[in-house]
């Protein structure tokens, strides 16, 4: 009993402190993922299930309103043209290199970590696919995560409302350099160490910045809900919540950023 | 197939089912109340067969139920191995209460179980509240005379025709 509980906490200690077992757990993704999708086997089938007995006049309407929105996106992006080639030839005149077109594949959620603490997710796209680690994870409507395990066929994300996670962004109002934290709450981050003193509002939008060297600049990240300025403390009290559906999203896209150099 | 045989595939079976159950999907509200099958089977088997399933079968299983989990490792091996030795040591016991009471007492061993993973699983940080800890040990708890009903309705159909 003895040498198993010794045994045990030894494993653990080398998991929380060392990176020995990285390559185990990268490989035990593999092993893991088949369950996770027999698992999720119901819930592919009740969808599928939906998706058969629909009825016509729903998917006329839900027809209906993807153009109508596939519409609002063009037009969007019509304008997105001429401002990437004006951003273009101002980069040009500044001298300065020209912003990369990220590249991008989907993935599909195939499992969420079970325990409530932890915010993990594990996606169908392993390095197989190109998928490595570090990898800026997003779904429609902002940026969700980066994948911190990668098997073959099978990888695991961490997402940024986790307790050990934590991000560089800034406001896009602005441009003030903040780092976003994962309190563990699906729909709340917490803003670390914003000075009492610094400009930012409710609403304001935070954007990765791209300092960590490890998520794309630019992408919406979290909106401020409340900033609570107290002068007897010495930072604001700032939360914001997440752009991205992080209990939503069932497919999700990840970005070919250049992959980060070896970490020495 | 001998009847020998049989247990080992029902036992396989059953633990495999419930290592499922264990990531299986659930909304974030239910997640909280997830009930610790493997580790109701887990007692389920020693309280059946103490001869054959101890420590080291309990520990096996936590290793199994951790890498699926992507909880810290070793978390659940330490808490399963250590109820598991608490089963070894009071089996006797156990044996002779009756399915209510029996229950109670599952629910202080699940109360263990939680109590020791969550402290483990504290040292990645992840801190949960008093409520998810105990929450999962009722229900468990409330799970073993149905678990009790069905092992018995199988193993009469399954093992003795």
């Amino acid at each position: 009993m003895t040498l198993l509980t010794v045994l045990s906490l030894a494993i653990a200690a080398i998991y929380t402190y060392t990176d020995w077992f990285d390559d185990l757990k990268n490989r035990a993704t593999d092993i893991y993922a088949p369950l996770y999708w027999v698992s999720d086997l119901p819930g592919r089938a009740s969808e599928w299930a939906d998706n058969r007995s629909m009825p016509r006049a729903k998917l006329a309407q839900e027809n209906e309103a993807l153009r109508t929105e596939l519409l609002v996106h063009k037009r969007k992006l019509q304008q997105l043209a001429s401002l990437k080639a004006e951003n273009v030839r101002l980069r040009q005149l500044l001298n300065s290199a020209d912003t990369l077109e990220d590249r991008v594949i989907i993935a599909e959620l195939i499992g969420i970590a079970p325990d409530p603490e932890i915010h993990k997710v594990i996606l169908n796209k392993g390095s197989a696919d190109g998928v490595y680690v570090g990898q800026a994870m997003l779904d429609a409507t902002g940026l969700m995560g980066q994948i911190v395990h990668v098997g073959v066929h099978a990888s695991q994300a961490l997402l940024i409302s986790d307790t050990s996670h934590a991000l560089p962004v800034q406001v896009n109002r602005n441009g003030v350099r903040l780092i976003v934290e994962g309190i563990g709450d699906l729909y709340k981050l917490a803003v670390r160490h914003a000075p009492n003193t610094v400009d930012i509002q409710v609403g304001d939008l935070l954007v990765s910045s791209g300092l960590g060297q490890r998520f794309p600049v630019g992408y919406p990240v979290a909106e401020v809900t409340e900033v609570i300025a107290d002068p007897a403390k010495p930072f604001a009290q700032v939360t914001a919540r997440p752009m991205a559906e992080l209990n939503r999203s069932r497919h999700v896209l990840l970005v070919f950023d250049q992959p980060p150099a070896e970490e020495p | 197939m001998s009847s020998r045989r049989r247990v080992m595939v029902l036992i396989f079976a059953s633990l495999l089912l419930a290592l499922i159950f264990c990531v299986y999907p659930l909304p974030p509200a239910f997640a909280l109340v997830r009930p610790e099958l493997l580790c109701l089977l887990m007692i389920y088997w020693i309280m059946d067969s103490p001869q054959h399933f101890g420590m080291l079968f309990g520990w096996c299983i936590g290793l199994v139920q951790d890498v699926a989990e992507n909880t810290v490792w070793g978390a659940h091996a330490l808490a399963l191995m250590l109820v598991a030795y608490v089963c070894q040591v009071s089996y006797q016991r156990m044996r002779s209460y009756s399915v209510w009471h029996q229950s109670m007492w599952i629910f202080v061993f699940l109360g263990m179980h939680q109590v020791i993973a969550n402290w483990v699983q504290s040292m990645a940080g992840y801190h949960a509240q008093v409520y998810s800890l105990l929450m999962p040990a009722v229900v468990t708890a409330l799970f073993w005379p149905l678990l009790i009903l069905v092992m018995r309705q199988i193993r009469v159909v399954h093992i003795f025709h």
